[in-house]
């Protein structure tokens, strides 16, 4: 090997072995802080010198501080000069060989500038700051006695924690980087006037904790706290909880309460956020001297924050752009300045510290008074300024295509069939249908509609399988110019009943020989069988005025009945127009019909595939449901495109992997839910990405099916991505808050979707449309707002984070499921996954549980299954029980039956052992009394700490003991409420909810309330 | 400003083509720790860089806003190398880029069986031992930075044969075979190996830098007679001045060449090519 002992080659393998990536010296620079102070003109250079000499004379070990004088050819204010400070300013020192290093800058106009670097770990803030002001004080005598051990101590906790293994770094999941980028960025904030005597430590501590908030989907903030260098013990986590109705003042004050609880459980906390992606340092300085807080960003994202005697704030961002974006980090910075003037100008004391009031305040009530105005909350400071709005908008809305639509749908047709008239259009068991007989037979259609009483703007229900008849009738009724209602004969009757009643369709296409309910049933071979003599644009009854409604699709509701979402012929153009070239669909392509038309994914299938001249394969129902038979198909029928849900194509992907025959497929695209990219390892093990394309859509059936596109490679699978790209040209994208306010790169939130592919609404839902669809007052655009968590990258895309409502609460940590999902299909045995919430028993929500079912690995390696999930989850993200099963259950559509799944997860805790797989139990036991204070509790079973800790303990369903903080055990502000209504109920006196912040552990609640008890109840 | 906040140790920076580096990698934005040898040698029969000369390089690197180290080294001691490399790691905490440039192309003149082996044994350990020395030192450094690039500056001499200079010819080669060993080794790493191959140079006055003139001298021809003889040999009809190398080796130092490792980057007005 021609490596030196000195270096451990495995260290500095993979991804950060790259040209100028500084690996070793990111840690040093960490660890490096440094102050530049003038040098009064009148100390003469002979003094100067000598002390220079003298501070590395005598430093210990020898040799351990450099004193450097060197003349710089340049005026001071030269810009090459300012450059070579800057460089000065930021070279790291290392712990063990030179912790400090003093140069001096000489420069041509004879002004002269001291920079001194020290390593944290032996010289804090105020070392380096008495430092420097010794050795350029004017007044010093030459004889000026000092040791350097007066300046240099060590700092042993500061060291230890701030170790963070650059390879195992948690990069935060907002920082969207750029793949490729690295290096780090410094960004300045402006000043801020403070209150002088460091009171604004707290402010601007509250001030990160609300911009973090919105960028972290959790109930605490947190960060590591690197506070007052010089102090022996100064690193910790720090953590807040962010309420938006909070007064500003009263999020500062606690947030002054919390950097004073001063205990040493604080310091253990900062061992525990090794992984933290933000640190804070704050410090205390002077204007005169300039002061760098770190060289590297201590974690991917680090703010520092410095306050001059006067109490001017300094702040300062350092971000690892591998993981932060620049842009960011530039919103960061801007959301920074205006939260902490904020919280500053919040917190001035203008109001009296009242008790009273403070305690209102802390409870977010309106009792203490003031106007509003006066006392703003978080949710009152917007999270951009103009003009970042405006970029965060522009960002993700992509222009139309300048190609004029077609007026119809029919019309569009119309002219393929014109250009391709005995092109193979739809293929299905009974033969094939050429364009020009498939428009023959939808004109034929069109009048044997019009005879039954179909008007332009009827809807007619289409109830049919998947069918060539099927298309036919879809034709057909647009060419009537009426609007279809599919529906599929798999649903029950009930439902069908109720679809039918509720669009008003006088009319249903079936082979039903009785439909419920309808008026007129129609058999689909009647449109076709008897020919109905009129000229071919006698059936032109087509709308000619946009947005007329080619389709009404029932989309199942969250809660309540089933909605149809009207969707106009403009909108299904436009998704064609918008892919045609991207994708290259041309008359080469042969696409299947394999989805439920009731889904709208078939509304894809069969006008992505007939407006561009390509041809339908129909599949029967019993291919659909056969992974191989279906495989059988798309090699024998030379398939092209293949749309699927993920779910399927899981399915696929497993009968692929035995199967032989080669696929013509050159484009995947997947729809209709999340991907979890995970699962196409197997794929591209067997297929090249360069052949068959991968396309990965999101979408909702309000919008007209797609509205992002992503093509997927291996290096998407290998980075884990979950980005569903940019928007198609026509749509735009737009991620909200709770409040509807855009939210900065990078931050979860709601995704809105407007542009080309809105519906026109719900069906007769005038009050449902209005809260779903509407025109949001800060772009002017109409937008649907999707119930979907994302996240906008700065180029655009857009990552799919799930559906909001799939954030689950179980003991007060807030999770989401799809998270613990990927853990499980990261796992190579796994090729689908499913993580679900199960309501405890009559629906106690403290008794829910999580359950996770996995589609692959052999019932022994259950074990291994949980041992890979335990190595990534918290514990609290643990599933109770793994259960393998041979396939997952799937709705009509083919998405995951999360609901048949809750149900299989209750029978399986009823029998031991479950008839439908595999299943690892291992509900927990309440753990054994860790600390052995026990005893002490027996002594009196009536004194609140007795009682607080049983309390806790069934609150919990864990033993609690009596320094259990409450937070870190999960605790929020639902369950302090139900502590305090325990605790009231146990006849213990009342506590407001600060006062559970301030004494978390039952031990400190518990005297707080005994003396409450001596004074109220004597 | 490719280079800002790199640290470059470049050997032979007296004068010349190492000079043209030193000024082009400080308007890069780079600190540089220069070295020569600072002395004249028995063994080499013409003037070697001079540290006065090495001051002048560095004040004019210093007047584009770089900070310079200077030191005075003989790259036939592994000590001294070692020692300027602790002393950069001092001052400037990492060493990202090491350009070997200090060289000698004589003693020469002779018929290859006619060189002493006190001269053969010079020009090697110079030419050909200097820059692995200096590899030597730095690849640690590098290592444990994980990135990093090294810079062998060798001669169109280190692609093909000159009549009467088989001590300088064998010196490049060998460099050349070194940068592609090393390539492979450190590739892994993130640390980059190329070579540079200046043809021939044509003196400057501004720079100090006499190679023609110490060919001629070797050859006992006139200066003029020299440059005429290289103008003749090279395509393009004017040589190649040492701010073209400088900026094959700044290319070679940023990032523009992250991809680029055991490549031999030939300088030389045309002068291979046919």
């Amino acid at each position: 090997m021609p490596f030196s002992a000195t270096t451990d080659p495995a260290r500095t393998t993979g991804a950060q072995a790259r040209a100028g990536s500084p690996a070793v010296t990111a840690r040093d620079g960490a660890s490096s802080h440094t102050v530049v102070l003038p040098v009064p003109p009148e100390l003469a250079s002979t003094v100067l010198d000598s002390r220079l000499r003298r501070l590395a004379s005598r430093s210990k070990p020898p040799d351990s501080i450099r004193c450097y004088v060197e003349q710089v050819p340049l005026p001071h204010d030269d810009p090459r000069a300012e450059r070579r400070r800057e460089q000065e300013i930021g070279r790291a020192v290392d712990a063990e060989r030179i912790p400090l290093r003093a140069v001096l800058l000489v420069f041509s106009d004879r002004r002269r500038d001291l920079v001194l670097v020290g390593h944290r770990s032996r010289v804090g803030r105020a070392g380096l700051g008495r430092l420097a002001r010794f050795i350029t004080s004017a007044c010093g005598s030459e004889e000026d006695e000092y040791l350097p051990d007066q300046f240099l101590t060590v700092c042993p906790d500061v060291e230890q924690p701030l170790l963070w293994d650059c390879e195992r770094r948690c990069p935060p999941s907002w920082g969207v980087p750029e793949p490729t980028a690295r290096g780090t960025l410094s960004r300045p904030l402006p000043a801020v006037p403070g209150p002088a005597g460091g009171g604004g430590r707290a402010a601007v501590l509250a001030a990160l904790c609300l911009v973090l908030d919105r960028y972290v989907r959790d109930d605490c903030v947190e960060f590591l706290l690197l506070d007052s260098p010089e102090a022996t013990r100064c690193l910790r986590g720090f953590s807040l909880a962010i309420d938006p109705e909070e007064h500003l003042s009263a999020l500062a004050r606690r947030a002054e309460r919390r950097l004073l609880a001063d205990d040493v459980s604080e310091v253990s906390n900062a061992s525990e956020l090794s992984n933290a992606s933000v640190a804070v340092v704050l410090s205390q300085g002077s204007r005169s001297e300039k002061y760098t807080a770190c060289l590297a960003p201590i974690r991917p994202l680090t703010v520092s924050w410095e306050f001059a005697e006067d109490g001017t704030v300094f702040g300062t961002l350092h971000a690892d752009t591998a993981a932060v974006h620049p842009r960011v980090v530039e919103q960061l910075a801007g959301q920074l300045d205006r939260a902490v003037r904020a919280v500053l100008a919040a917190a001035e004391p203008a109001e009296p510290t009242e008790p009273a009031a403070a305690a209102a305040a802390a409870d977010g009530s309106d009792r203490a008074g003031g106007e509003p105005a006066a006392r703003p909350r978080g949710r009152d400071l917007p999270a951009l300024d103009p003009p970042e709005v405006a970029a965060v908008l522009a960002a993700a809305d992509v222009p139309a295509p300048p190609n004029p639509l077609p007026v119809s749908i029919g019309t569009a047709f119309a002219r393929i069939a014109d250009r391709h008239p005995h092109k193979v259009a739809l293929s299905g068991e009974q033969g094939d249908l050429t364009y020009a007989e498939l428009h023959d037979a939808a004109q034929n259609g069109a009048r044997v509609l019009r005879r039954q009483g179909v008007e332009p703007g009827d809807r007619v229900g289409i109830c049919l399988e998947r069918e060539a008849g099927l298309v036919v009738a879809m034709l057909s009724v647009l060419m009537a110019g009426a609007t279809y209602v599919p529906m599929d004969p798999q649903y029950p009757s009930d439902r069908l009943a109720w679809t039918a009643a509720d669009a008003g369709a006088r009319t249903v296409i079936t082979r039903m020989a009785e439909f419920p309910g309808a008026a007129n049933v129609l058999d689909p071979d009647r449109l076709t069988e008897s020919a109905v003599p009129g000229r071919d644009d006698d059936a032109g009854q087509e709308p000619t005025a946009p947005p007329a409604a080619a389709y009404a699709i029932y989309t199942s509701g969250s809660t309540g009945r089933p909605k149809g979402v009207l969707v106009p012929h403009s909108n299904v153009l436009s998704l064609v127009s918008a892919t045609r070239a991207d994708l290259r669909l041309g008359p080469a392509d042969v696409w299947t019909l394999f989805h439920s038309s009731a889904f709208d994914f078939s509304v894809w299938e069969i006008w992505g595939c007939l407006l561009t001249g390509g041809t339908l394969v129909v599949v029967p129902y019993w291919v659909s449901r056969s992974p191989k038979e279906f495989r059988r198909l798309l090699v024998h029928r030379r398939v092209t495109v293949l749309n699927q849900t993920p779910s399927a194509f899981a399915a696929l992907v497993e009968a692929d992997r035995s199967a032989a025959g080669d696929l013509s497929v050159r484009l995947v695209v997947f729809g209709g839910e999340a991907l979890d990219v995970a699962l196409l390892r197997p794929w591209f093990h067997r297929h090249s990405h360069l052949h068959c394309r991968l396309v990965n859509m999101y979408g909702i059936t309000e919008t007209t099916v797609h509205v992002t596109a992503q093509s997927l490679t291996p290096a998407d699978v290998a980075a884990g991505s979950r980005s569903v790209g940019r928007p198609l040209p026509g749509w735009r994208v737009s991620v909200r808050d709770v409040s509807g306010g855009p939210l900065p790169f990078g931050a979860p939130g709601e995704i809105w979707v407007g542009g080309r592919g809105v519906a026109l609404g719900y069906l007769g839902r005038p009050d449902l449309t209005a809260s779903r669809f509407l025109d949001d007052p800060v772009s002017g655009h109409r937008f649907y707002r999707s119930g979907d968590l994302g996240r906008l990258h700065p180029d655009g895309r857009l990552d799919h984070l799930g559906r909001i409502d799939n954030q689950v609460k179980l003991r007060g940590f807030r999770i989401e499921l799809d998270e613990i999902r990927s853990v499980f299909l990261e796992h190579s045995s796994v090729s689908a996954a499913a993580v679900v919430l199960v309501p405890g028993p009559d629906g106690d929500r403290a008794r829910a549980r999580l359950d996770a079912f996995v589609v692959g690995p052999g019932p022994d390696t259950v074990p291994t299954l949980r041992a890979h999930a335990a190595r990534s989850l918290p514990d609290y993200m643990m599933p109770s029980r793994i259960t393998v099963l041979g396939d997952l259950p799937r709705t009509v559509n083919g998405k995951t039956d999360t609901a048949r799944l809750v149900a299989l997860a209750g029978e399986a805790a009823e029998t031991p052992s479950s008839p439908s797989g595999t299943t690892d139990d291992c509900d927990r036991e309440v753990l054994p009394n860790r600390t052995g204070q026990g005893a002490e509790l027996d002594s009196d079973v009536r004194r609140p700490l007795h009682r607080l800790t049983a309390i806790l303990t069934d609150l919990f369903e864990r033993a609690v003991v009596a320094e259990d903080d409450f937070f870190e055990m999960g605790g929020n502000s639902l369950l302090a409420v139900r502590l305090s209504r325990a605790v009231e109920q146990a006849g213990l006196p009342r506590f407001s909810l600060h006062e559970l912040y301030l004494n978390p552990t039952p031990s400190r609640l518990a005297s707080l309330l005994e003396s409450r008890q001596e004074v109220t109840a004597p | 400003m490719s280079l800002r906040g790199r640290t470059v140790l470049l050997t032979g920076a007296a004068r010349g083509i190492g000079r043209a580096t030193a000024v082009r990698l400080a308007t890069e934005g780079a600190d540089l720790v220069l070295t020569d040898i600072g002395r004249d040698d028995p063994d080499v029969p013409y003037p070697l860089g001079r540290t006065d000369q090495l001051e002048r390089t560095a004040r004019s690197c210093r007047e584009q806003g770089a900070s310079v180290l200077t030191a005075g080294m003989d790259v036939r001691s592994q000590d001294a190398v070692d020692k300027v490399v602790t002393q950069a790691l001092e001052r400037f905490g990492r060493i990202d880029v090491a350009v070997s440039n200090a060289g000698i192309g004589a003693p020469a003149g002779k018929a290859t069986h006619e060189f002493t082996s006190a001269e053969w044994s010079v020009v090697l350990d110079v030419n050909l031992s200097g820059p692995w020395r200096v590899l030597k030192a730095v690849a640690p450094v590098m290592l444990a930075q994980g990135a990093g690039s090294i810079i062998n500056i060798s001669s169109t001499a280190g692609l093909v044969g000159y009549r009467l200079f088989a001590t300088y010819v064998a010196s490049n080669h060998g460099l050349i075979g070194l940068t592609r060993s090393a390539a492979l080794d450190y590739a892994p790493f993130g640390i980059r190996v190329n070579a540079v191959c200046p043809g021939p140079v044509g003196d400057d006055d501004a720079l100090e830098c006499r190679m023609t003139a110490v060919v001629a001298q070797a050859l006992g021809l006139s200066y003029e007679e020299q440059e005429a003889v290289d103008l003749e040999s090279v395509p393009t009809e004017s040589l190649v001045q040492p701010a073209d190398v400088a900026g094959a080796v700044a290319w070679l130092a940023g990032d523009d060449s992250r991809r680029v490792t055991g490549s031999v980057v030939t300088v030389d007005s045309g002068y291979t090519v046919r």
